[in-house]
């Protein structure tokens, strides 16, 4: 079973972390107002979207139910639904920006080129664990 | 609601697809040169492609009334390999007097590699050499973040460089802001799984604003739509976003980016047409804005 307080103890926390924090301090830094182009008030945005938005967060648990039903173990310690559940976590939280620390949590935060190609295709989520576990 | 679709790889889409493009609006589109989904054996296969996107694309556009614009390069994704980006790059000057070829594009990275970064700034040189505008593919999913910030500092590092005359494609929540604050243009891509949808893309908008932005289809081999840019019209709509401001985004933004080059124009465009021809619109008299008369009176529209 997915379990989120199981996150809290990932080798890559500290990492995901910093980079959540640094964008998060960019963010304020440097965003222009949020209001300015905004047409909608709130209760029309709950009115308008509240359904669809519904659908898409059953959708989310469905997926992870159905991940349970598989009753694969080893799916919890790939580091795609370690990053998955980092991202519920911050879907969970209050403060704003959510979309762009979620972004970060999938994200390689490091710039340091590769020095070959090791693989076509990115895979959606960065391991963060990857040094750490070997 | 006349619309341009700065990224259309119409190499992989067909006939029909040209024919709903023209349906819900599209006047014109550039093709980005690309990755096919698998790796072309040798430079002459670039050169096939580059004949394709410069000769037989703009020709079955123009049956359904749309403009077509090409850029040319050797894509992020075969950039690994720096014999074969050599010799492309070799051959690419000579495509670059096509009347529908604007720039070197679209050049970036994939998994951010030496050997990428160093194809792409050979890219880079050769378009600086020629004097051409910039089509900028950034990197997908985890890689985006670092590719991004890799491809900016590199293009900053180019004393040459005027940002107004490059655009930095695909960006998204993460990204979009370095872009901006760089001077370069950018582009969000309406895709229904990966880089964004169109409602992420408004409120994209609604925090950063509308300058120096475009949207696009981004379509290609791939799951994509070619109708993503009214798609976004819609959801505008829905959000309760005036047709000025969406007009502003679908169509003035990318004139006034793609009309830096003497080669864009709309003149003639819209309406259906034979193979080659393009005749005079009758349309859009109406709702004409500042900006476009401003372009209209330059040339760059009728």
């Amino acid at each position: 079973m997915f379990d989120l307080r199981r996150t809290a103890g990932y080798e890559g926390f500290q990492r995901v972390k910093q980079a959540i924090d640094n964008l998060r301090l960019n963010t304020r830094s440097s965003a222009p107002s949020t209001t300015a182009l905004s047409s909608k008030s709130g209760t029309q945005l709950v009115d308008e979207y509240f359904i669809e938005n519904r659908t898409r967060l059953l959708d989310v648990a469905a997926y992870l139910d159905r991940l349970d039903r598989a009753g694969d173990d080893q799916t919890e310690d790939d580091f795609r639904m370690r990053a998955f559940r980092k991202a519920l976590l911050v879907l969970c939280d209050a403060s704003p920006g959510r979309t762009a620390r979620i972004q970060m949590v999938f994200s390689d935060p490091t710039t340091e080129p590769l020095e070959m190609l090791d693989q076509k295709s990115a895979r959606g989520a960065y391991n963060f664990w990857q040094e750490v576990e070997g | 609601m006349k619309y341009i679709d700065i990224h259309a790889h119409m190499v992989s889409r067909t006939t029909d697809d040209y024919v709903q493009m023209a349906m819900t609006g599209c006047v014109a589109l550039t093709e980005p040169a690309f990755w096919p989904g698998w790796d072309r054996s040798s430079a002459d296969g670039f050169d096939d492609y580059f004949r394709q996107i410069t000769d037989f694309e703009p020709k079955r556009a123009a049956q359904y009334g749309i403009r077509h614009y090409a850029w040319l390069c050797l894509n992020p994704k075969e950039g690994e390999d720096r014999d074969l980006a050599r010799e492309v790059l070799r051959r690419i000057p000579k495509y670059l007097d096509r009347p529908n070829v604007l720039g070197i594009g679209e050049i970036g990275l994939n998994r951010v590699t030496r050997n990428e970064l160093a194809t792409f700034r050979d890219h880079v040189e050769l378009a600086l050499e020629h004097d051409q505008m910039i089509h900028v593919h950034t990197p997908h999913l985890e890689d985006k973040y670092k590719g991004t910030r890799v491809i900016v500092e590199a293009l900053l590092e180019y004393g040459r460089i005027d940002p107004r005359r490059v655009l930095i494609d695909h960006a998204e929540e993460h990204t979009l802001a370095m872009i901006l604050e760089n001077g370069f243009w950018t582009g969000l891509t309406l895709y229904p799984q990966t880089k964004t949808s169109p409602e992420r893309a408004i409120d994209m908008i609604e925090v950063h604003g509308p300058e120096r932005l475009c949207v696009a289809s981004a379509c290609d081999w791939g799951p994509s739509h070619p109708d993503a840019v009214p798609r976004f019209i819609l959801q505008m709509r829905r959000r309760g976003h005036s047709d000025e401001l969406i007009r502003q985004i679908v169509y003035e933004n990318p004139i006034k980016f793609l009309g830096q080059s003497p080669k864009f124009n709309l003149r003639g465009v819209g309406g259906a047409t034979t193979v080659g021809q393009h005749p005079p619109t009758h349309r859009e008299a109406r709702d004409k804005t500042d900006s476009v008369r401003v372009l209209e009176s330059a040339g760059v529209v009728e």
